[in-house]
């Protein structure tokens, strides 16, 4: 009974276009649980305090990576943060940084979207694409060569990277961390050969090179994803193609 | 292109980057001062070369600049932040390389080791010559 009474207060950002000129905060006072995350206490405001607030969220169990917010700061998914690692503090709940807010705690994701589009996170095999793959010309890959990738695509697109990112913030013309590092998935890839549709776009002075390598978004990225070094190892990559593109400009990449 | 309905939402509220928004938490903080003790680096470099292209014109006055207190102070100061700025990097290797021997991929830590035995040698290769020269 006891856990009933107590309360912890969510500070909220709202912005309500045609109603507020700029974001305001409005606080809450939420029942307290000990196995509720931040997602759960807005949920209450919404179904029991006040049905206006808008968020994003869908699966509620880390997968779907809708739910990401700024929590005291930092970036995280309100599904995996609990009110008892603040408790008794105050809880504030802001939108994603460095991305315009369209409601409350909804921003707009349109930019992260075409900058996914743009690199091509799909395996491309010019050599199959008119054939079916069936018993003979499937690919096989070797345990260490799934290693080489496989971290880079556990990436569930929350965004959470481009929010911890102060270079995307400065500079929202960056193709960012979690776009990078699907391209560094596929580029990874024995099966794959599209390295070079991607390059062009990954490789330009709005790709990797706009990174200064500030490390956050391998930080806060609530999948253990290391974008950080793909885009470090992509630079690296590059600079070897540009040197034996010169000393060896008769040989294959 | 990208979009289904031909009808656009209005501009969302757009984001600002704050001033001090490298002092929200240590990580940008020490990301900071990373960069920051890279520009001694490169200060130390610069006036270490203009000094050096005055040697052929006046090499009393040259050698009289190497020995005086401020630029030994600022040798001092600038030889810190390089000795850190050198140990991020070095620490950074095994993030940036991935390497793999046969099937298996070799530990950053392990990386990051080479670099420093690398920085041990080539300190004792380079002492040694000056102190022999």
């Amino acid at each position: 009974m006891a856990t009933q009474t107590r309360t912890v207060k969510l500070t909220v950002t709202r912005y309500r276009p045609g109603q507020d000129r700029d974001p305001i905060t409005q606080s809450y006072d939420v029942p307290y649980n000990e196995d509720w995350v931040v997602l759960d206490a807005l949920q209450y405001i919404k179904d029991q305090e006040d049905g206006t607030l808008s968020f994003r969220w869908s699966c509620h169990m880390g997968i779907c990576g809708s739910c990401g917010m700024m929590i005291n700061g930092t970036p995280r998914l309100t599904c995996a943060a609990f009110l008892r690692e603040y408790y008794p503090g105050e809880i504030r709940v802001e939108p994603l940084a460095n991305f315009p807010i369209i409601r409350d705690l909804v921003v707009d994701i349109d930019d992260f979207m075409h900058k996914l589009e743009e690199i091509k996170p799909y395996i491309i095999r010019p050599d199959v694409d008119s054939a079916p793959v069936g018993k003979g010309n499937e690919f096989r890959q070797a345990p260490e060569q799934i290693d080489d990738y496989r971290q880079f695509g556990m990436c569930i697109n929350c965004m959470l990277c481009y929010a911890a990112c102060p270079v995307y913030g400065m500079e929202p013309r960056f193709l960012g961390p979690a776009a990078i590092a699907l391209a560094h998935r596929y580029n990874m890839d024995s099966r794959d050969q599209g390295r070079d549709q991607r390059m062009g776009y990954v490789g330009s002075s709005e790709g990797i090179w706009e990174c200064t390598f500030v490390g956050e978004c391998t930080v806060v990225c609530p999948k253990h994803v290391d974008p950080a070094a793909a885009i470090q190892r992509t630079k690296l990559a590059t600079t070897n193609d540009f040197f034996r593109s010169i000393l060896m400009p008769w040989g294959n990449r | 292109m990208h979009g289904e309905s031909s009808v656009r939402r209005p501009a969302g509220y757009p984001w600002h980057m704050p001033a001090g928004w490298w002092l929200k938490n240590g990580d940008y903080i020490r990301y900071m001062i990373r960069e920051v003790t890279a520009v001694f680096a490169a200060l130390w470099v610069v006036a270490f070369l203009v000094q050096l292209a005055g040697n052929g014109r006046n090499p009393a006055a040259w050698a009289a600049t190497f020995r005086s207190p401020g630029w030994l102070v600022f040798s001092i100061i600038a030889l810190a932040f390089v000795l850190y700025h050198a140990w991020t990097a070095f620490t950074a290797t095994g993030t940036l390389v991935h390497l793999r021997m046969g099937k298996q991929v070799v530990p950053s830590g392990q990386l990051n080791g080479v670099m420093f035995v690398g920085w041990a040698v080539a300190t004792i290769v380079i002492g040694a010559i000056l102190l022999m020269g």
